[in-house]
């Protein structure tokens, strides 16, 4: 087993080979080339990437873009799709508007309140794939935060997966390529958000993605209000929710992560609701009263006992 | 012309067949009629029928089952006919606890 840990898009990333090959070493130190490389196209907050230059022309026209950018881009509009517009990366502005106008490390509590209106909605990005010019309406931001890491982190361990088992964590946000080499599956703990060292459940992955979206950790004052980074885009403001934190078990990391963040913004209720008529994703709320909520689906991958011992 | 041998005619044979072929039949009846004069059937036995003084005990292999407890007598426990011997206790194999695998990442909220 061989792993690379270092920090990348805002976060700690662990990219893991279940093997002993000595190849194994140049596949790591390639996948964390491929997350630096990434950051530098797809960061709002450095002002010399692509993305920086495409919002800086919001409002005056295509621009053409390479070809990261173009399908981060195309990603995004894919989960915000699929979320029925919850998850959008039209929601640059409104960040900047809660304060969150730098990397999350250097953020300071106490800036001024900005004024909080509904995102642009993302079906005006116009998109022309012949020229791959991508056209931004005045006003709008993007930003990737609900995309760019699962789906970079996905496309790492699906390149590693061509040759090794792989497991690559970026932040929290897992892709697994396949089982590892003996044929078990991955264990992933679920952090119980309420008591960040201990666990709620030992999940076994073999395939796909498992994501946490959640309001405990990014979150900052601002004129003595706390904020977090999962935006309303009805609201233009921090979601109001009674969720603290969801997981969500996918066939691919970007499709739970935009479900895990779908399910966050709607709240218990209406996110049980739309988890519902989505029987392929297994999902574990925890509210922030405390409550643990599990789908039928996430016993599938919970790891069990199998000879319990009974109490008394 | 004049036959130097006379065959004999054919009425004449035929004849003679029908009555060595009537001979042997009485012969033959009259011999069955005197052997069963001789030897009398022998009375039709029945089938056997096997009397037994006591009830038929089946041997059983024996069945292992598992000793009793020696649970303390109450009123609603009702002794049974005690044993001729002890069955054999068999041998059960509890297979190792399965130990819970150490997670080899964690999913969170983005860090």
């Amino acid at each position: 087993m061989q792993q690379l840990s270092f920090r990348a898009m805002g976060s700690a990333i662990t990219v893991i080979i279940d093997s002993d090959d000595s190849a194994a070493r140049s596949a790591l130190t390639a996948a964390r080339k491929t997350f630096l490389r990434y950051e530098r196209i797809l960061s709002r907050f450095r002002p010399h990437s692509e993305l920086s230059a495409l919002n800086r022309h919001a409002g005056h026209g295509p621009v053409r873009v390479g070809q990261t950018l173009w399908r981060a881009v195309q990603q995004a509009l894919w989960a915000a799709r699929l979320s029925d517009g919850w998850v959008t990366p039209a929601v640059g502005a409104a960040l900047i508007a809660a304060g969150y106008d730098r990397d999350f490390s250097a953020l300071a509590n106490g800036s001024a309140a900005g004024e909080s209106k509904p995102a642009p909605d993302w079906r005006l990005i116009e998109c022309d794939p012949r020229r791959r010019t991508i056209s931004l309406p005045a006003g709008m931001q993007l930003d990737f935060g609900g995309s760019a890491k699962g789906w970079t982190a996905a496309l790492v361990a699906r390149r590693l997966g061509r040759r090794f088992p792989a497991l690559v964590d970026a932040g929290g946000d897992i892709a697994v390529s396949g089982p590892r080499r003996d044929g078990s599956p991955w264990p992933v703990e679920v952090a119980d958000p309420h008591a960040p060292d201990q666990g709620l459940e030992l999940l076994l992955i073999r395939r796909g993605g498992v994501a946490t979206s959640g309001i405990d950790y990014r979150r900052w004052q601002q004129a003595g209000r706390w904020q977090h980074h999962l935006i309303n885009p009805h609201t233009g403001a921090p979601a109001v929710t009674d969720l603290l934190s969801v997981t969500v078990v996918a066939p691919t990391l970007p499709l739970a992560e935009m479900a895990a963040k779908t399910v966050l913004l709607r709240g218990a209720e209406n996110g049980l609701r739309w988890l519902q008529a989505r029987p392929h994703l297994a999902a574990l709320l925890v509210s922030t009263d405390g409550h643990v909520i599990r789908t039928p689906a996430l016993e599938h991958y919970c790891w069990r006992d199998p000879c319990p011992v009974s109490g008394g | 012309m004049n036959n130097q041998s006379r065959k004999p005619a054919r009425n004449d044979v035929t004849g003679l067949k029908w009555a060595i072929s009537a001979t042997a039949l009485a012969v033959t009846i009259g011999g069955w009629g005197w052997l069963a004069a001789q030897n009398p059937p022998e009375p039709v036995t029945a089938v056997a029928v096997v009397e037994q003084s006591a009830p038929t005990t089946l041997q059983l292999p024996a069945v292992p089952t598992l000793v009793p407890l020696n649970v303390p007598s109450s009123g609603s426990v009702t002794a049974s006919a005690p044993a001729q011997s002890q069955p054999a206790v068999r041998e059960v194999t509890i297979p190792a606890p399965v130990t819970r695998p150490a997670p080899m990442a964690r999913t969170r909220s983005s860090r």
